[in-house]
């Protein structure tokens, strides 16, 4: 992630200031993530510092950071403003059940995967995210057919047929 | 513009100018465009809406439209890059290192830049499952 992001900032860094303005949606954001989850953390923040405050992505960068970070709190107001700026956009809602999920707050980790998929019905990452979290709590049933149905979006998602099977053998 | 806006990180803004491309398309105003046109500008629109509500296999096939009504080898490599972001979305790493394979090697600019763009997203999509 880190070689490929460098690489397309470096490209995009000798090009016209046009470009330029793209790469903090296009780019930084991955290479922030990148370098949390390699422990770069100096690096990480000046790449999130270089993200105008105006970018949707850049606040979920900023709160996955946060939550490699354990700090949640950092992780919802980033998140509070993502949804600020994109209400109708399902992506912030999604990251927003993780971190209530990875911050054991199942209850509110549940509604923000509901609010995810009221806004991106198609989308298969909060249908998966839902049933994951439901299989973890026992719920076999209920997690199957939030799998099924993201199966229907995203069939060739290898992670997702793991965890429908796992979950399969469970009820079995 | 819409494009633009999205570039810029401005979603919510830029799904709201393709929501209303889309709705005059289908209201029948005139927009005095060809109907090749308005072919390839509602193909774009409603690609555009599809990435930003996460709807990825409506967004795989409006590429596929895009693709089929581009005019000129950058449009064309356009709707290939868009194709590969869907199935890069859609958790189909298979299909969209294939798909990656058959773009022109990175050679300068722009283009070198999007597809080190690609390939940072789907070793992203393959090590965190990040979109």
């Amino acid at each position: 992630v880190i070689v490929d992001a460098e690489r397309a900032r470096g490209v995009l860094n000798d090009l016209s200031e046009s470009y330029r303005e793209q790469m903090p949606v296009s780019v930084f954001p991955l290479l922030a993530e990148g370098y949390a989850h390699v422990g770069r953390d100096a690096d990480a923040d000046a790449v999130l510092a270089a993200i105008p405050a105006d970018v949707y992505d850049g606040y979920r960068a900023r709160a996955r950071v946060a939550v490699l970070r354990r700090n949640f709190a950092a992780g919802e107001t980033a998140l509070i403003e993502a949804v600020r700026l994109g209400p109708s956009i399902p992506r912030a809602y999604l990251d927003w059940g993780d971190l209530l999920a990875e911050k054991g707050d199942i209850t509110a980790a549940l509604l923000k995967y509901a609010e995810a998929n009221r806004r991106g019905p198609h989308w298969a990452d909060p249908l998966k995210a839902w049933g994951d979290v439901l299989a973890k709590q026992g719920k076999t049933r209920e997690a199957l057919a939030k799998y099924d149905q993201a199966l229907k979006f995203a069939p060739n998602w290898k992670q997702l047929q793991e965890a429908r099977e796992a979950t399969a053998k469970q009820k079995t | 513009m819409s494009d633009m806006n999205f570039a810029l990180g401005h979603d919510e803004l830029g799904l709201s100018e393709v929501r209303a491309v889309i709705g005059a398309e289908e209201d029948g105003s005139d927009s005095g465009l060809s109907r090749s046109g308005n072919t390839r500008i509602r193909a774009r629109a409603t690609l555009a809406r599809d990435a930003a509500l996460g709807d990825y296999p409506g967004m795989l096939a409006s590429a596929a439209t895009v693709l089929d009504v581009a005019e000129g080898d950058n449009s064309r490599l356009g709707a290939w890059r868009d194709r590969i972001r869907a199935l890069i979305c859609l958790h189909d790493l298979v299909a969209a290192t294939n798909a990656l394979e058959l773009l022109p090697a990175a050679g300068a600019g722009a283009a070198a830049a999007r597809i080190y763009a690609l390939q940072a997203q789907l070793a992203a999509q393959g090590a965190i499952g990040r979109q």
